[in-house]
């Protein structure tokens, strides 16, 4: 759930690990979903199940939200059996369906009752397309923020003040979704953009029958501690 | 009658108190982000870590962010000190209590590590504004 007070500055889109930004590329980014941390960790899993010498493997990929208190961790998972012996090439291509699948079933989650409620991030504008500069941050561009062309904070914050809250706004694909800049041309409205073309390189595997990736478990729920938690998906 | 009306009355008053009393607690609860100052006490004491409890003050003026990141679920804690960009205070607290600089960073900034594998911290400066800035992020996907 983004807040006009978490827009920030283009030049500090690398030295932040929160924070939104606006990009005439990518749209708004949240800098939190761009890390592509989680994404380092399901390669590693993939690369892990490559040289473990299994004919198969199960990889699992989850996603959740926590509660400030660390009470409580929340949310999917899906884990997928992969036949042993995938060039560098596949496994990012396996990776990136991965989340993709998990990212659209989570933000599912985050806009059914009751969570809905509570948060409009369930497929907030920013959410997808953030999550794929991450995946890109880790197999491609590690800081590629200049080529999104960022705007200063003054610059975000007017586009934020004409369009309204970017959670009012919803983006059910990896689409960028733009808005443009007011004082070019009036009665503009947001629109669909295009991938940059780095963004575009790794194709999200979609061979389902060849036997070489079988879905385990296509749409898991979790509810575990959020610290020292016992479930082994969450 | 006059007595049953009696205790509704009653009963609504406490459940309106009860109300106002955990409203502020349930809004922290489900809010994405927040900031907030050491005088916002009901904040402070709610959202702020230990290790940013105990962080040296290297400025008078500074100010604290919570980021709660759903997804790939992270809680970003960060004090930001504003009119400073001295970080040797902050590098010495922190070797005190066990964290260790790391040889590489994923972002302009430098990382910490202590012995919980999840929580790194980020030391850095803010471009355009003298400012340094502490950010504590604890990944809950990087459990396995």
């Amino acid at each position: 759930m983004s807040k006009r007070s978490d827009i920030v500055d283009r030049r500090n889109s690398n030295n932040l690990k929160y924070g939104l930004i606006y990009t005439e590329v990518l749209g708004w980014i949240d800098l939190g979903h761009a890390q592509g941390t989680d994404i380092r960790t399901l390669l590693n899993k993939i690369d892990a199940g490559e040289s473990s010498g299994q004919d198969r493997y199960d990889v699992t990929y989850s996603q959740s939200m926590v509660d400030p208190t660390r009470t409580l961790k929340m949310g999917k998972f899906i884990t997928w059996r992969i036949k042993r012996g995938r060039p560098y090439h596949e496994r990012k291509s396996i990776a990136l369906a991965i989340i993709m699948s998990l990212a659209m079933k989570f933000e599912g989650l985050q806009q059914a009752f009751p969570i809905s409620l509570v948060t409009d991030s369930g497929f907030s504008g920013e959410d997808l397309v953030s999550e794929l500069l991450g995946f890109y941050r880790v197999v491609a561009i590690q800081n590629p923020f200049a080529m999104l062309r960022p705007l200063s904070k003054e610059d975000a914050l007017r586009r934020w003040d004409y369009y309204g809250k970017i959670g009012n706004w919803k983006n059910k694909g990896f689409n960028p979704l733009l808005f443009p800049d007011p004082a070019i041309s009036p009665h503009v409205k947001p629109r669909i953009g295009r991938l940059p073309n780095f963004m575009q390189t790794v194709l999200p595997w979609s061979d389902f029958r060849s036997g070489t990736v079988d879905v385990v478990s296509e749409n898991g729920n979790y509810m575990d501690s959020a610290k020292g938690g016992t479930l082994p998906y969450a | 009658m006059h007595k049953k009306l009696k205790m509704k009355g009653l009963a609504v008053v406490l459940v309106g108190g009860v109300l106002i009393y955990a409203m502020p607690y349930i809004k922290m609860e489900f809010a994405g982000s927040a900031t907030y100052t050491e005088q916002n006490a009901r904040e402070y004491l709610f959202y702020t870590p230990e290790i940013l409890k105990k962080m040296p003050r290297i400025s008078g003026r500074y100010e604290f962010d919570f980021a709660n990141i759903t997804g790939p679920a992270k809680h970003v804690h960060v004090v930001k000190f504003y009119g400073t960009s001295d970080v040797s205070k902050i590098d010495l607290y922190l070797e005190s209590i066990g964290y260790k600089k790391q040889k590489e960073c994923d972002i302009d900034a430098s990382c910490w590590r202590g012995s919980d594998p999840q929580e790194t911290v980020y030391v850095g400066m803010l471009n355009g504004e003298k400012m340094v800035l502490v950010q504590v992020v604890t990944d809950f996907s990087n459990t396995q």
